[in-house]
């Protein structure tokens, strides 16, 4: 329990970084910047900053698709710059500009991503094989929305780990929607911690849009796994005020969003929650907290030109041959 | 060398490699018990934390293997007891292991074993029977090897525990108690060198697990009458083309069996092959013995839809007609 | 007719104790179920009308869904998802006049509801994590219980006993909040996940009631002064160890450098500045100089039904008085 005030300013200044990444990545997609598409966090930042940021470097780790793991990435301390560069499918980008949109920080314990939802939990059970296994102390940490555990890849991995008590730490970051399908109308239980249960895994909900409480409740699950107790599930509510996915309608079923709908989730704005507690708290000065803000813009500033100055990734077909397999 | 059944090759290799290498592990359901004997008594020599049997939960169970090896600490031995049961890992398996490597920049390799049981012979069915081939050699970034004698299981695995892919390592039932000479201690066979396995200069058979076994009986039968040379891959992927059409520049001929589908199999593709850099060579029309476009039935009526040496010996009677 | 409010929280029984407890999720399914059957426990009893809070997490809905009943839902005007709606609810369903208040939730909930239920008695079922307030019983038989307070004449003195609580008073003397079982004055600034469950991070806490029977901090007072008697005990490195059940599954040994019993209406200024004062196990209000508080004992907190007498009692046919004196709090 507690958080120290150094981690703290972390927290913080991460939420700010994950903040003006997302709001970056989004409006360069908007504009053609971007390969690909991007689905913004547009809310749903907190939980994964809390994660990233809670872990040591040597940990594991899978990160959300949303905002495609921008705040999961930038709190466990990979340079976003990289990714950018992959984004625009540049040479120096962090998968040599193969993917335009997955992750690989192998020096940070993330080692690349899938394109379907839920389709890392197999792997985690890997990840938490090996943390197990090494002797390092490390741990694993899954994250994915309430949609991904519709899928049966959830349980087998919940099931496996409970059963070899491994450390991993599924993070559900419940937004309450699947694309465009209401938790309600695909899942008999809002409460995704409740499936953890039946598997013999402890399971908290705790708030998804105040990143202290997220940190909380997931420095207590990291404990758990370093020590030896096993998996936990931890479920945070959060919320998600944009589309799925940009460029594509905000449906409700096959119906519009409503714009009061959208503008009442602004009320539980996580970085509006978090400012007004290191403000209370003491914790920083609003000339502090404007510098965070300042230096996160200039770190946006600083990734974009790196992308764009990066050579466009223009491999021989030759040069692609030999990278399918291994030496 | 020393006598031994293609299963216990099979175990030799994984054991010898176990002994070398403590990042090897195996994984899999009722491997401790060994269903299938070739992980017989390995737990009693490994211990559970290295011969670690799951329960039936095939997404987490290859999870564990593909997981293990992404962090690039562990060289894993997924086991799935038939290989058919490996696509219960579905998307994981057949779409995300190949790609893993590349995608990611070349950085971070995947060295892992799928190991599993297949073939007709038993009369078991499509399920159990069929042989996962095509689908696997159609994802870039797998390889694939099938022995066909102890001496090629025993020097295949080993390779393919040390290869720095996925290595999709199949074996046939209807081979496991057949007997042969295997090389004593550590034993490879380099992945993608095709063995000429029987020399002969009429006719070229590409052939392999139990098919090279109908091949051979139909070559020893036709003996003095028609000299057969068999082929066999056991790697397919990587393939050694290069030996196949040394051997067509001798026999002009070929007849390639495999147990497995033709429309879109591997015959097909060592056809195209062929077609395409050995054209010249052939005196006649190539012919493929495989198993008819239908899912496999079990019971009696399965030699009527499996290749069977009778069905090879007209194909090459016919190719050289 | 005779109405019964039900307040369910739809939070309660989920926080991060879970984890360090072993407890587990108290689903939105299994309250509907307790729910299911306390209304089969009323309307055994005769008709009677049942009034649900509302709630953006679609707890309500279920109810209504598996407890195959018809409910009305308290209009509150907007929803916020926080403590601000089972006040309003409350404050609503005691407007409407109801009999009995029933809630599901643990220490936390109860104590919002006791903020505003006036002499309203309550049955609390406990459906939350550390529950020395409510009590642990099956729905049915609480459902029969609030459905005889409800029919009985004089019902408050025969089947309701009013419960202790500690008010937080600020220097002008006006009650900003109230705890029904605790209040641990802990070393963190923020509300983080709410509960505590890290004892090393207590200053000092404050109790209604000292046991030995209950978890939590009333068990530390319970083994340094009399049973039953209000006490506040500082907590220091320095200080007696002593073997307490401070959450489910946790016992640990904490140091106890003072305690004293609290006299009833005596302010007790509450320190340090920077503090968080946890109130029945969430973490509330932050300490700062800007806003000195106290605390105070008091015995006239909110009526609760004693099941035992409830259940055993015969039901006249006097029309029923309720306690005369107000005993609303806070906010």
């Amino acid at each position: 329990m507690g958080l120290s005030k150094k981690l703290m300013t972390q927290l913080f200044t991460n939420l700010v970084r994950a903040y003006h990444f997302d709001e970056l990545f989004a409006r360069r997609l908007t504009r053609g910047e971007l390969i690909g598409f991007y689905h913004p966090a547009a809310g749903h930042y907190a939980p994964g900053v809390a994660a990233g940021t809670v872990l040591e470097k040597e940990d594991y780790m899978w990160p959300h698709h949303r905002a495609h793991g921008v705040p999961h990435m930038l709190s466990k301390g990979c340079d976003i710059k990289y990714f950018l560069a992959e984004h625009t499918g540049k040479e120096t980008g962090c998968c040599s500009g193969r993917t335009s949109w997955h992750w690989s920080y192998p020096e940070f314990g993330i080692f690349g991503m899938t394109g379907f939802i839920g389709g890392g939990f197999s792997q985690m059970v890997g990840y938490g094989w090996a943390a197990q296994k090494n002797g390092r102390k490390q741990v694993a940490m899954s994250c994915t929305g309430d949609g991904s555990f519709n899928n049966g890849r959830a349980h087998e991995s919940m099931l496996m780990a409970s059963n070899w008590k491994l450390p991993i730490i599924f993070l559900c970051e419940n937004n309450g929607w699947a694309i465009h399908s209401r938790i309600e109308d695909m899942h008999p239980t809002e409460d995704i911690a409740s499936l953890a249960p039946g598997l013999n895994i402890p399971a908290a909900i705790v708030d998804g849009q105040d990143v202290f409480a997220c940190a909380e409740a997931l420095q207590e699950a990291v404990k758990r796994a370093r020590k030896g107790d096993g998996p936990t599930l931890i479920e945070a509510k959060t919320v998600r005020w944009r589309e799925h996915d940009i460029g594509t309608p905000d449906l409700d079923g096959y119906r519009q969003r409503t714009k009061e709908e959208l503008e009442a989730l602004h009320d539980r704005d996580p970085l509006k929650i978090a400012t007004q507690q290191v403000l209370e708290t003491k914790l920083l000065t609003q000339a502090q907290i404007d510098k965070i803000h300042e230096d996160a813009l200039a770190e946006c500033d600083a990734c974009e030109k790196f992308a764009d100055e990066s050579a466009i990734a223009e491999p021989t077909v030759e040069e692609l041959r030999a990278s399918v397999y291994a030496d | 060398m020393v006598q031994m059944t293609y299963v216990e090759a099979i175990k030799s290799a994984i054991q010898e490699e176990m002994r070398a290498d403590d990042s090897v592990f195996m994984v899999g359901q009722d491997i401790r018990g060994a269903i299938y004997p070739h992980s017989k008594g390995l737990v009693e020599e490994f211990g559970e934390d290295r011969i670690v049997d799951t329960p039936m939960s095939e997404f987490g169970m290859f999870g564990t293997a593909f997981g293990a090896a992404m962090t690039g600490e562990y060289r894993p031995i997924v086991d799935f007891m038939f290989a058919a049961c490996s696509f219960c890992a579905g998307e994981t398996l057949m779409v995300q292991l190949g790609q893993q490597y590349f995608l990611h920049g070349s950085q971070t390799p995947v060295p892992m074993v799928i190991l599993g049981a297949c073939g007709t012979g038993k009369r078991l069915a499509n399920d159990h029977s069929y042989i996962p081939r095509a689908e696997i050699l159609h994802r870039p970034g797998l390889k694939y090897v099938f022995p066909s004698t102890p001496a090629d299981a025993k020097g295949l695995m080993a390779s393919a525990i040390r290869d720095n892919n996925p290595v999709f390592f199949l074996y046939h039932y209807d081979l496991l108690m057949d007997k042969g000479e295997v090389p004593e201690g550590q034993y490879y066979i380099p992945l993608g060198e095709t063995e000429v396995k029987r020399e002969g200069t009429d006719i070229t058979v590409l052939a392999n697990g139990l098919m090279y076994k109908h091949a051979m009986e139909v070559a020893e039968k036709l003996e003095g009458e028609i000299n057969v040379e068999v082929l066999d891959p056991r790697s397919f992927e990587p393939f050694d083309l290069d030996t196949l059409l040394a051997s067509l520049e001798k026999t002009n001929h070929l007849v390639i069996v495999d147990e497995d589908h033709a429309r879109c199999g591997f015959a097909a593709e060592v056809m195209a092959q062929v077609f395409e850099k050995g054209f010249d060579l052939l005196d006649a029309p190539i012919e493929r013995v495989c198993i008819e476009n239908m899912p496999i039935p079990g019971g009696y009526m399965e030699p009527t839809v499996v290749p069977t040496p009778e069905k090879v010996e007209a194909a090459i009677r016919r190719v050289l007609a | 007719m005779i109405k019964f409010g039900i307040i369910a929280n739809p939070y309660s029984g989920k926080d991060i104790r879970r984890i360090v407890s072993g407890a587990r999720v108290i689903s939105h399914q299994e309250k509907a179920n307790i729910i299911k059957r306390l209304v089969a426990g009323l309307k055994a009893v005769g008709d009677c009308e049942i009034l649900l809070m509302p709630d953006g997490s679609g707890l309500a809905r279920k109810i209504t869904e598996i407890g195959e009943f018809d409910a009305r839902l308290v209009d509150l005007s907007e929803l916020t998802g926080t403590w601000r709606d089972t006040y309003r609810a409350t404050s609503a369903m005691v407007d409407e006049g109801v009999d009995v208040i029933v809630t599901l939730g643990g220490d936390g909930t109860n104590r919002i509801v006791a903020k505003a239920c006036k002499d309203v008695p309550l049955l609390p079922i406990s459906t939350g994590t550390n529950n020395a307030f409510p009590q642990l019983i099956e729905g049915t038989l609480a459902g029969l219980a609030a459905a005889k307070v409800a029919r009985m004449g004089d019902f408050v003195k025969r089947s309701c006993t009013q419960k202790p609580v500690l008010e937080i008073v600020d220097v002008r003397g006006a009650v900003v909040d109230v705890a029904l079982v605790d209040i641990a004055i802990v070393q963190s600034s923020i509300r983080g996940a709410l509960a505590v469950w890290d004892v090393a991070e207590i200053y000092a806490a404050l109790v209604t009631s000292a046991r030995a029977d209950v978890i939590g901090l009333s068990a530390i007072a319970g083994s340094v002064v009399d049973l039953g008697a209000p006490a506040i005990v500082h907590l220091d490195q320095s200080g007696t160890p002593v073997q307490a059940a401070i959450a489910p599954g946790i016992v640990d040994t904490v140091r106890v450098k003072s305690a004293q019993v609290l006299q009833e209406g005596i302010l007790v200024p509450l320190g340090p500045n920077g503090a968080m004062l946890a109130l029945d196990g969430e973490r509330e209000i932050r300490l700062t100089p800007e806003r000195p508080l106290f605390a105070r004992f008091s015995t006239e907190g909110p009526w609760v039904v004693d099941i035992q007498a409830a259940l055993s009692a015969r039901p006249n046919t006097q029309t029923p008085s309720r306690p005369t004196k107000d005993v609303a709090h806070g906010t």
